[in-house]
């Protein structure tokens, strides 16, 4: 084999992807049958069109840059941030958001911590909430209004995904989302964070 | 014979230090805005979400993909002692390499982004990238087909490895339906979104990041101290050790998350196995560059080779490390991680950029380096710079893990969060020093090399260092 793949373009190119999909045939690929059972046990819910809205400034700002969106099932992760995700959670997350620093604190179940207002307040100037807080400040959030366009494509698309958005439900989307500002809509998705797959009795911390 | 080659690679070589020193300079930027939020300035398109980002794909795709494509053509051209199958493709490669990274920056910084790290082009750009790479990758392995010499030098195996690894990889984590211009939703959700990206997260580092400059070592070490490779067999090792177990490893970066357990486990192992191959390729190419007692002793430029092994050596050993639970539970989100991954890519990737650089601009030029002395300058400033900015976050990942995980006796936490911060703040300082001077032995390499490549012609004198 050695032989060939030193002496032969195609053994070479036919060798080395042959070798390069096991992994993705072991691990990578069972992943993509995991959501139709997941769909069935999830406590989670389709984001209202606001929500979806917010989270699509979430994604656009680049907030996983800094913000997790996965508690790791430790004691003391526990403790600071509640209850840690199971996959069942994530099932209508398209994208992922679970990034992979912590500059600031997870966000998965930020929705039951702080209100509407406080959220507000803290996007708009942080170190006026946290002094030590090393957050950009985003004032322009609250003065850039919602494309509504882009919101009921993205419902669409989410449809097509298979998020069970109902037709109704993406038409009179507009209504719910005109004159809003790219900020509100964060603010309600960061408000929905962690509240449709809380436990009873498992509050935060 | 080779005068479209060799132009082709001064355009790729050029383009790779233009991006690396912009690159570098916004990676300083995002560190300062750490330090120093005020730096963000209120700003929508500047901001650390916006500059994290820039920084990496300025990087990865500017820096090391200039580097890899440019190199690799110019490699296999050598090597199999032909001309490229077609100049006018390899000129559209450049071109629109080119083109594609500055919309593909400018749309992340409008907030036309995917999120998924190293991946945060949208489709228009993703779609770009895939013909551009299918584009290389028809040039490499057409050029290769038509060779004159029996065998595929080693340095090819690698380059083709990363081109075949790379392309089915991007093109799988980056499959997504296009929502309106520039915004498309991945087409996995949730837990399986997590395990293609870090399919893919893993092997940018692994293959652009590891493997091109493996590729490109076997070439440049043995002619830069003018001996051999010190052994076949352990580069055969290396080859099958990274395409056998790299693309297994990603799933480290998913311990402790939802992800099931046995796919977790798997990453730990192939992580852990992947020190052998990383470890041999290093041992390799140290005794390869280390065979020319005299050329090591005079020539700076033979330092930063055998450095960037070295880096390459501690952040091979600092990865299986990093992939073990009771490690990982630790540094897991943690600064450590930037500190892990910048002893590679200053250490390692950068050194091995700059030894390259230093070796063969003058080379392609056909003159004569213009001081050797600012060479051992840049070698100092670029050590410090490492040194500061990795010990820095070494102390302020190791201090943030542990702090964030502390209980109290009583079985509450120990720290607050806004503790941390705290805590981190001279950390952050010193990393953004680190980078600085850094950065500022990049600056002193471009002035010495303008110079070299200003000078007027000349007989390439010997021992002139």
């Amino acid at each position: 084999m050695e032989d060939s793949i030193s002496k032969s373009v195609m053994a070479f190119i036919t060798i080395t992807t042959v070798v390069v999909l096991f992994s993705f045939f072991v691990w990578v690929f069972p992943g993509f049958f995991f959501t139709n059972d997941l769909k069935e046990i999830t406590t989670a819910k389709p984001y209202t069109a606001l929500q979806l809205a917010g989270r699509d400034v979430y994604m656009a700002e680049g907030c996983v840059a800094c913000h997790t969106q996965m508690v790791r099932n430790l004691e003391p992760e526990r403790k600071r941030y509640g209850r840690p995700n199971k996959m069942e959670d994530d099932v209508y997350e398209f994208n992922f958001l679970w990034s992979s620093q912590r500059t600031g604190p997870d966000l998965t179940n930020i929705g039951l911590k702080y209100t509407e207002g406080w959220h507000k307040q803290h996007l708009i100037n942080p170190q006026a909430v946290v002094a030590a807080s090393i957050m950009p400040q985003y004032p322009w959030l609250f003065e850039n209004k919602i494309n509504v366009s882009h919101v009921i494509a993205s419902m669409r698309a989410m449809k097509k995904l298979g998020v069970p958005y109902t037709d109704t439900q993406i038409e009179n989307s507009s209504s719910k989302v005109e004159g809003k500002t790219k900020g509100d809509a964060l603010v309600a998705y960061l408000m929905s964070l962690g509240v449709d797959t809380r436990e009873k009795g498992g509050d935060l911390n | 014979m080779y005068e479209n080659e060799e132009k082709l690679t001064k355009a790729f070589v050029i383009a790779a230090i233009v991006w690396g020193v912009v690159g570098m300079c916004i990676g300083l930027m995002a560190a300062l805005q750490l330090y120093l939020p005020q730096l963000n300035f209120a700003n929508e398109y500047i901001n650390f979400g916006k500059i994290r980002p820039l920084h990496t794909n300025a990087i990865i795709f500017g820096l090391v993909c200039n580097f890899i494509i440019g190199l690799s053509l110019y490699i296999v051209a050598k090597t199999s002692v032909v001309n490229l199958v077609s100049k006018g493709l390899s000129w559209f490669l450049f071109w629109g390499w080119q083109i594609t990274l500055v919309i593909g920056l400018i749309s992340i910084a409008l907030g036309y982004t995917s999120t998924k790290e190293y991946a945060e082009f949208e489709w228009p750009i993703d779609i770009a990238i895939v013909v551009l790479w299918l584009t290389f990758g028809y040039i490499f392995f057409g050029t290769l087909a038509k060779r004159k010499t029996k065998h595929i030098f080693v340095s090819n195996w690698f380059s083709g490895g990363v081109i075949i690894v790379i392309g089915l990889i991007y093109l799988i984590n980056n499959l997504a339906i296009p929502v309106y211009a520039f915004k498309g939703y991945s087409i996995f959700s949730g837990a399986s979104d997590a395990l293609v990206q870090w399919w893919w997260g893993h092997n940018a580092v692994g293959f652009l990041l590891t493997a091109g400059f493996v590729g490109t070592n076997y070439y440049f070490i043995p002619k830069l101290v003018n001996r051999p490779i010190y052994s076949y067999r352990l580069s055969l090792i290396t080859f099958w050790g990274l395409i056998g177990f790299y693309t297994w490893a990603g799933t480290h970066h998913l311990l402790f998350t939802s992800v099931p357990t046995w796919i977790q486990n798997i990453g730990i192992v192939m992580s852990i196995l992947l020190w052998i191959p990383s470890w041999a390729g290093a041992y390799n190419a140290w005794m390869t560059c280390t065979s020319n007692k005299e050329e090591m002793r005079k020539n700076p430029v033979v330092w930063f080779f055998l450095s960037s092994i070295a880096y390459y050596a501690l952040a091979t050993f600092e990865g299986p490390l990093m992939a073990i639970r009771w490690f990982n539970m630790i540094a897991h989100n943690t600064s450590w991680v930037i500190g892990h991954v910048h002893s590679g890519a200053l250490g390692w990737v950068g050194m091995t950029c700059i030894a390259t650089f230093y070796y063969f601009i003058p080379k392609l030029y056909k003159k004569e380096l213009y001081s050797y002395g600012l060479v051992k300058v840049h070698f100092a400033l670029a050590h410090i710079g490492i040194l500061f900015y990795i010990v820095s976050l070494w102390i302020g990942g190791i201090g943030q893990g542990v702090k964030s995980l502390s209980l109290t006796e009583s079985g509450s936490l120990t720290y607050s969060f806004v503790d941390i911060l705290r805590f981190m703040e001279p950390y952050m300082l010193g990393r953004a020093i680190g980078g600085a001077l850094f950065i500022l032995g990049m600056l002193v390499m471009v002035y010495n090399l303008i110079i070299t490549v200003k000078k007027p012609q000349q007989v390439v004198t010997e021992g002139a260092y």
